[in-house]
């Protein structure tokens, strides 16, 4: 059941409207109720793996709780984590990535170990549980936290339940941290949810998800799409008008997807942390990352490139802690060698980022130029199309027509035909243009107000009086049905993040 | 103000703004589909109670009848409230749609749609988009309403798409040319319902009476119009039962056939019916000159005399004021004027050039 879904937008008043009725004590199982309901809509046999996957970390936590009361050397609870560590990350495997494995055996070693490949050369077709990436590293930070003591061990199973598979972030993040979600999940039922403000609030965030997923992401796709499917039917600049669409389109699908979620929670009371902030208005690769996918992001900093010794250790191995963390948020995104080497790619960026620095704030501090002048827009604009030349590799069908996608815009440039004849005009009318340009440039607006003020929309609009706030949510609500893609006969995307 | 109060009353307020939006913003986005809309918009722009005459029928009847000639020769205010392809369960609902704003001395019914058999209602789902196209046909021109929805539910069988067909939005929001003027969706129009249609058949001007055996009509037509007939009689509602002056070609021997026998049925039930089909030499119809699609779709030629006719008919027959002379029809004056000095003469000659057009074409044929 996706967020824009005809089915979602009747499910969640009803999840809602029930959830505020219900006495305090049955609160959370409803939410619990609802979001296997949610999960179901997909491919119900999989809420077994969802089960399992909770038992097991609930049953860690547990153990790991009598672990440390009755003083048990620290080794047993290092096994305790390791066996929750090793059976989610082995289900996660096993789904995501055995077809990965099998094309790479069959490829690198028919012929050398074995005489036929393995299987008859045939993959396994397993289907991909939605949102598998996101739960198992949930349910997993949970584990880890109980290990480090960061927080308690929690012995109701519904409510620990409720905490892994709470259906607003579920399938696609943000990937919540016991700390924080868990503490407020224990605290449905005890302390009044119903908040007028905050339900206004979380509809005002779900509405600019809204607008961001079903407006600009959607439209963009159906630019960025055929050129990705046919991209020997275009030339150079309609390449570069694709991959900077995909940028902003893949912000808007997951960010969307992300506030969206982020404002049900709150609907219902919840708070979940935020998953962007303004990335496209960072000044470097390193800030593009602390506001991109942030509880990804900093899920690995926490549970990989800490443990693996940080910064604080020699510069070499900071180089190679950085590169771990960053093929390994490439391998999560997917089970392909392009994403391995878009992981890679973002690592060696990070690596000459930490090298460049120094030089470029000698630079510009030799040649008088203030950080925060106007050089700030010339370096978000060459921060943006760092990501965005990275994202041909994440968005090409195949390594090998990244490396063709990305020569052709180099080597062959059409610029001037581009101008003249607006070959775009074969994906998009001008009016589609138009309407995208007024679009993105909303996002921007917004984008501006969040990075100037340190306010997000809801936030922002709160301190408005009543006329505006209705203004800018009419807008927004008309734009969305007037010129979203949404309905039959109409080009639509599912989220891109279900994928992962 | 108490701070409840205050909340739900900026609550209300927004709902209150967000539906006359979405209302309106359905209309200005919604497709043009054929003449659909602007048949049934105008239908909206009438003031209360003025129209004594309301036309019920399909494509058949439209371009059958023309208001504004009845208009003309006898001071009638009727409108023909038809879409194309009008499905029998329409008609009910269009009944019902009419007696909102309007209060008709008579409804005239073109059995037509039972003729033609477009809405065995149980294989309208929607299967291809000609399917979708003759439901939109029905559902479109209809403002948002309840009475809408309710004929959704009767003939949208998929009820997986009905929401489509509720809130037309969802279906016509990426319609590149939005129009303004359909804000209201009560654009006044100076046909009062009638329109033509493109002139590709021509008839020879002599024909041969066709020997028909008369057939039965399927059960669950049958069933559809004992609901149409209960309809009129919960509306007390005076009812002229038609069948069009179609010209008598062999192949349409079936659709005659049901003709005949709805028309003993209806007659049999005590409602009046005007068979135009045997009058057309008192008519004046010309197979050359006055149809168009085929056997009962007609011509501006022979919308005139056809409307001239029934005119003439219910004149005779029934008490229908005429209000040429009376207060509030001042816009029945403006369009009357625009009708006769631009639209039917525009007709005619576009008439006669589609016509030739069409001559054109088969003598390029035939070489």
């Amino acid at each position: 059941m996706a967020f824009n879904s005809g089915k979602f937008l009747l499910f969640f008043p009803c999840a809602v409207i029930v959830y505020f009725i219900l006495p305090k004590k049955l609160k959370s199982i409803w939410l619990l109720a609802c979001s296997y309901c949610f999960y179901m809509a997909w491919n119900p046999i999989y809420i077994l793996l969802l089960m399992f996957s909770t038992f097991v970390t609930y049953m860690s936590g547990i153990v790991l709780d009598k672990q440390v009361k009755s003083g048990v050397q620290a080794k047993y609870r290092k096994m305790t984590v390791a066996a929750s560590v090793v059976i989610n990350l082995g289900m996660l495997a096993y789904y995501k990535y055995t077809g990965f494995a099998f094309e790479i055996l069959n490829r690198f070693l028919t012929g050398i170990i074995y005489t036929e490949p393995l299987m008859g050369g045939v993959v396994p077709d397993i289907v991909l549980p939605v949102g598998i990436s996101f739960f198992t590293f949930q349910a997993l930070s949970y584990t880890i936290d109980v290990y480090r003591g960061e927080v308690d061990a929690e012995h109701n199973i519904l409510t620990y339940a409720l905490f892994v598979s709470f259906f607003p972030q579920l399938v696609a993040g943000p990937i919540e941290r016991s700390r924080n979600l868990l503490v407020q999940v224990r605290n449905i039922g005890k302390k009044r949810l119903w908040d007028y403000e905050g339900i206004i609030r979380g509809l005002m965030l779900m509405l600019w998800g809204f607008f961001m997923k079903v407006v600009i992401a959607d439209r963009l796709s159906a630019i960025t799409d055929p050129v990705f499917n046919d991209q020997a039917a275009y030339g150079a600049s309609m390449r570069i008008l694709a991959i900077s669409c995909f940028a902003i389109q893949i912000y808007c699908d997951f960010a969307g997807y992300s506030t969206i979620a982020i404002g049900a929670a709150r609907v219902m009371g919840l708070n979940l942390m935020e998953n962007f902030n303004t990335p496209f208005l960072a000044r470097n690769v390193k800030d593009f990352w602390n506001r991109w996918h942030i509880s990804m992001s900093s899920w690995f900093r926490d549970y990989l490139y800490f443990p693996l010794g940080g910064s604080r250790c020699s510069k070499k191995r900071y180089y190679f802690n950085l590169f771990i963390t960053f093929l390994a948020s490439g391998l999560w995104h997917g089970a392909a060698a392009k994403y391995i080497v878009w992981g890679a790619l973002n690592g060696i960026l990070q690596i000459v980022n930490r090298i460049w620095q120094p030089y470029w704030k000698r630079l510009l501090s030799s040649l008088r130029i203030k950080e925060n002048g106007p050089v700030k827009y010339l370096e978000m604009i060459i921060s943006f199309i760092t990501f965005t030349l990275t994202l041909i590799v994440f968005r090409a069908n195949s390594l090998k027509l990244a490396v063709e996608y990305a020569l052709h815009i180099f080597t062959r440039p059409d610029y001037r035909q581009f101008i003249t004849e607006r070959t775009y005009r074969a994906l998009a009318s001008d009016r589609d243009m138009i309407i995208n340009l007024i679009a993105i440039f909303i996002l921007l607006v917004v984008g501006v107000i969040r990075k100037n003020k340190g306010k997000m929309i809801d936030e922002y609009l709160t301190g408005k009086n009543y006329p505006v706030r209705v203004a800018v949510m009419m807008f927004l609500l008309f734009f969305i049905l007037l010129f979203g893609q949404y309905g039959e006969d109409v080009y639509t995307q599912p989220f891109v993040y279900f994928q992962f | 103000m108490n701070i409840y109060v205050k909340r739900t009353s900026r609550v209300l307020i927004f709902i209150i703004i967000f539906s006359y939006l979405f209302v309106h913003f359905t209309y200005v986005f919604r497709e043009p589909l054929s003449h659909t809309r602007e048949h049934l918009m105008g239908f909206y722009s009438e003031k209360k109670n003025t129209v004594d005459v309301a036309v019920i029928g399909t494509s058949c009847t439209f371009s059958a009848i023309a208001p504004m000639q009845l208009w003309e020769d006898h001071g009638i205010a009727a409108y023909n409230f038809c879409t194309n392809v009008m499905l029998e369960n329409t008609m009910r609902y269009a009944i019902r749609e009419i007696l909102k704003t309007q209060s008709p001395r008579l409804f005239i019914i073109d059995i037509a749609p039972f003729m033609n058999g477009y809405g065995i209602v149980d294989t309208m789902d929607e299967q291809t988009s000609g399917d979708v196209q003759v439901l939109r046909y029905n559902t479109d021109g209809l403002r948002l309403s309840k009475n809408r929805f309710d004929l959704i539910n009767e003939v949208v069988l998929n009820r997986k798409k009905r929401l489509n067909y509720y809130f037309d939005l969802m279906f016509y929001h990426s319609n590149p040319e939005p129009e303004l003027k359909n804000w209201n969706w009560n654009m006044p129009s100076a046909y009062k319902g009638y329109s033509n249609l493109q002139v590709d058949v021509m008839f020879p001007d002599t024909y041969e009476e066709i020997k028909t055996e008369p057939c039965t009509v399927s059960e669950g037509e049958m069933k559809i119009l004992d609901e149409l007939l209960n309809e009129i009689e919960r509306h007390n509602a005076q009812v002229l039962f038609i069948v069009g002056p179609y010209w008598p070609v062999d192949d349409r021997k079936e659709a005659i056939g049901k003709a005949e026998y709805l028309k003993s049925y209806l007659t049999d039930r005590g409602y009046a019916f005007l068979d135009l089909h045997e009058h057309l030499d008192e008519i004046g119809m010309k197979g050359s000159e006055d149809y168009s699609m085929d056997y009962n779709h007609f011509t501006i030629t022979g919308a005139v005399k056809n409307t001239r006719y029934l005119g003439d008919y219910i004149s005779r027959n029934y008490d229908i004021p005429d209000r040429r002379n009376e207060e509030g029809y001042e816009k029945w004056h403006r369009e009357y004027k625009e009708w006769n000095e631009k639209i039917l003469p525009e007709n005619i000659e576009w008439t006669k050039r589609v016509r030739q057009e069409y001559i054109d074409r088969q003598e390029e044929k035939s070489k």
